[in-house]
């Protein structure tokens, strides 16, 4: 909880749309758990069950701090670190949502992509406000990896864009919860699955049922 | 005599101004300079995991 609440103060107070956050709960004491669909990011970090661990960009593994008042400035200083490499990626998503289908649209550009590289698109689905067993509120909470967990693979040239639609059911959802975040990953076998840019939906733009 | 007088202060004059600048510079430095966040487009993604309680 301290470390989700270190993250909000960083979004508020510093970063705002330029830090992009989830936060899963794959554990089976914890009813935020949406596995499978969360194992295949979550395998990839070393994490002890009930402790918090941060992982920026796919690949950094932020050491964490004993002490809970030091998560701020250990998060700052490793997400500056992280933010001072530019992106060659630009990235923006939108959604909209009624009461059957979600929708995210997402625009994918990109100035230069080095050889080798193989961009993968992902889009989780978040909720805010699920509670867990013991009441803790928490926000930014994956429920859902679409198209699936796999990420699609986008076939890009430099200057291309990319406009694509995903679509999910929102069938018994919290359409006024709903938001997601959307990210372009090097699936290469040497890029340690590397983040190249991402983006934040935070809330739907309800619509009219079709 | 007079006119080797004349350079001579000349070139006190001159290290003084060296001096002075060197000093008005570090003074200008004196205060750490603020960090901004990198200018650069880069979104970071951070990803908490199983922060319970």
């Amino acid at each position: 909880m301290l470390a989700a609440r270190a993250l909000d103060s960083l979004i508020k107070v510093r970063y705002g749309d330029s830090l992009t956050v989830v936060e899963w709960h794959p554990y089976s004491f914890d009813n935020l758990n949406i596995n499978p669909d969360d194992s295949l990011r979550v395998a990839r970090y070393q994490h002890n069950p009930g402790q918090p661990s941060l992982a920026l960009d796919g690949y950094l593994e932020v050491v964490m701090p004993s002490d809970p008042a030091l998560y701020i400035s250990a998060f700052d200083d490793a997400i500056r670190n992280v933010k001072s490499d530019a992106s060659y990626f630009m990235l923006e998503a939108r959604g909209e949502a009624d009461s059957a289908t979600g929708r995210v649209v997402i625009t994918l550009a990109a100035d230069s992509i080095a050889s080798g590289t193989a961009p993968t698109l992902y889009c989780v689905v978040t909720e805010d406000s699920l509670t867990d067993a013991l009441g803790a509120a928490y926000f930014r909470v994956p429920t859902q990896l679409v198209p699936n967990r796999n990420g699609q693979p986008v076939s890009l040239a430099r200057g291309d864009t990319l406009v694509d639609t995903f679509e999910f059911s929102t069938a018994g959802r919290r359409l006024d919860m709903l938001g997601a975040a959307v990210f372009v990953e090097d699936a290469s076998g040497t890029a340690e699955h590397r983040v190249l840019q991402s983006a934040t939906i935070k809330r739907f733009t309800m619509t009219e049922e079709k | 005599m007079c006119a080797n007088k004349i350079v001579f202060m000349t070139r006190k004059n001159a290290a003084m101004a060296v001096v002075l600048a060197s000093a008005v510079l570090l003074a200008g430095c004196s205060e750490a300079p603020v960090v901004p966040i990198q200018p650069t487009n880069r979104r970071v993604f951070a990803e908490l995991i199983g922060e319970t309680g």
